[in-house]
């Protein structure tokens, strides 16, 4: 990813061209939106989804200090959403921020190693982080550094490290080993998918 | 950043919605003392729930073709297909089992029947003890929706068109008692979509033996899968 990023950066040292190079960002508040933070910000990706949608890409070692530049404009941090991309062996931690004052939902993504899940915490910047966090830290297993209550949160006991959110967790066979093999009242089993 | 013009947001004064304390409007609750009670006395009234209140299900056993679409997009998983005998006669097709402790109603299968076979009627009410044969009623193969509107022109009272389900686990035999006495027969071969060994020599039909021999092979196929 690091790799990918690097040229960019330099491209857009160099001389104003990434600015006409994006025509795409259409005229409009999010356009703009998007054009102010990349300007602060050149090593993030940002597009305009539609109306009130915008999305930024940011590489892992400059997240924190990407959204501390967009909290300026987005005041609230409403999500931590995390998508696990087994194939890839990557989480996809997404910020979603809103701008309270513009109306805009914007979405920061950034792409962390599976095996190896840690983020800085961003509790410093938006105190509600803590919580997202910890679920974030409690389904997928990601650690953020910096908050010191990720611990035992939603989940029982039994669950707790276990990670359930994450692709690899086989749900039905969890359930077969808490439940018994056959957990249906009935003489048939409704155990299996689509049967 | 300034260049991003503002949305325009109305918004309502603060003084429009703050309200005066006051020590006299709580005491104006007290003119409902005299009004006639917005209640309904549930066993001596009755209200009739909305035409197509989704609740139990009917199923029209000759339109049914056991494709299991209605199993397939089921959020609760609550439909199994069955093989039925009905009066010593296997039904070519499978044939959807509503189990109602899983049911939600959302009456995704009835939407998704692509014959219309799987419908649904107003009745709601089901109420058992917590014994095994009460519960017996919670799992069940619709039946004709001629009947079920039968009963609930006689009745009216939208329970379930069932007082009692019988299942013999040895002879695989269901009854359902219905709420007019009569009593309506089949036999349960086997569940899933493949036909269990019992359904399989379809053509040479020997009711009378069958039974003998179902029991086991379906219930050990089940397992496996
Ligand atoms: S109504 Fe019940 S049986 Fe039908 S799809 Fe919904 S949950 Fe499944
Ligand atoms: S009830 Fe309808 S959807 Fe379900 S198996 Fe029969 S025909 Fe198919």
């Amino acid at each position: 990813m690091d790799m990918k990023e690097k040229p960019k950066v330099e491209e857009k040292v160099q001389g104003e061209t990434t600015v006409e190079e994006k025509p795409t960002l259409p005229d409009t508040k999010e356009g703009k939106l998007v054009k102010a933070l990349i300007e602060k910000a050149p090593y993030a990706e940002g597009e305009v989804i539609r109306e009130r949608r915008i999305k930024f890409t940011v590489p892992v070692e400059r997240i924190h200090e990407f959204l501390e530049l967009a909290s300026e404009k987005f005041e609230m941090l409403m999500q931590i959403s995390v998508v696990d991309w087994l194939k890839e062996g990557q989480f996809e931690v997404t910020y979603q921020l809103w701008s309270v004052s513009e109306s805009v939902h914007a979405f920061v993504k950034v792409r962390i190693p599976r095996d190896d899940a840690k983020l800085p915490t961003v509790m410093d910047i938006w105190p509600v982080a803590e919580t997202y966090e910890r679920e974030a830290h409690e389904f997928f297993g990601i650690v953020f550094e910096g908050n010191p209550r990720l611990g035992p949160f939603i989940l029982e006991p039994r669950e707790y490290e276990k990670h359930p959110l994450r692709k690899d967790f086989n749900t039905l066979s969890y359930v077969k080993t808490i439940y018994g093999e056959d957990f249906d009242r009935y003489d048939e089993s409704k155990t299996n998918y689509v049967i | 950043m300034e260049s991003v013009e503002k949305p325009r947001v109305r918004v309502v004064g603060e003084e429009k919605v703050k309200l005066k304390k006051s020590f006299v409007k709580p005491w104006m609750g007290i003119k409902y003392l005299f009004k006639k009670p917005v209640t309904i006395k549930i066993p001596y009234e009755k209200i009739e729930p909305a035409p197509k209140y989704r609740g139990f299900h009917t199923l029209d056993w000759k339109k049914c073709i056991g494709c299991n679409f209605c199993g397939q997009i089921c959020p609760a998983r609550a439909i199994e297909m069955t093989w039925i005998e009905v009066d010593g006669k296997v039904e070519k097709r499978p044939h959807p089992k509503v189990d109602y402790g899983r049911c939600t109603f959302c009456q995704f299968c009835v939407d998704v029947c692509p014959t219309g076979a799987l419908g649904h009627v107003e009745n709601y009410y089901l109420t058992t003890a917590g014994l095994e044969e009460d519960l017996q009623l919670y799992d069940w193969v619709p039946i004709d929706p001629k009947k079920v509107r039968e009963l609930n022109e006689k009745f009216n009272d939208y329970r379930f068109p069932v007082e009692r389900i019988k299942f013999n686990k040895e002879t695989k035999e269901v009854t359902y008692y219905l709420r007019d006495g009569t009593e309506f027969k089949f036999k349960i071969l086997g569940y899933g979509l493949k036909p269990p060994a019992a359904a399989k020599p379809k053509p040479a039909a020997k009711p009378a033996e069958k039974p003998a021999e179902k029991k086991e092979e379906p219930k050990s196929k089940e397992k496996k899968e």
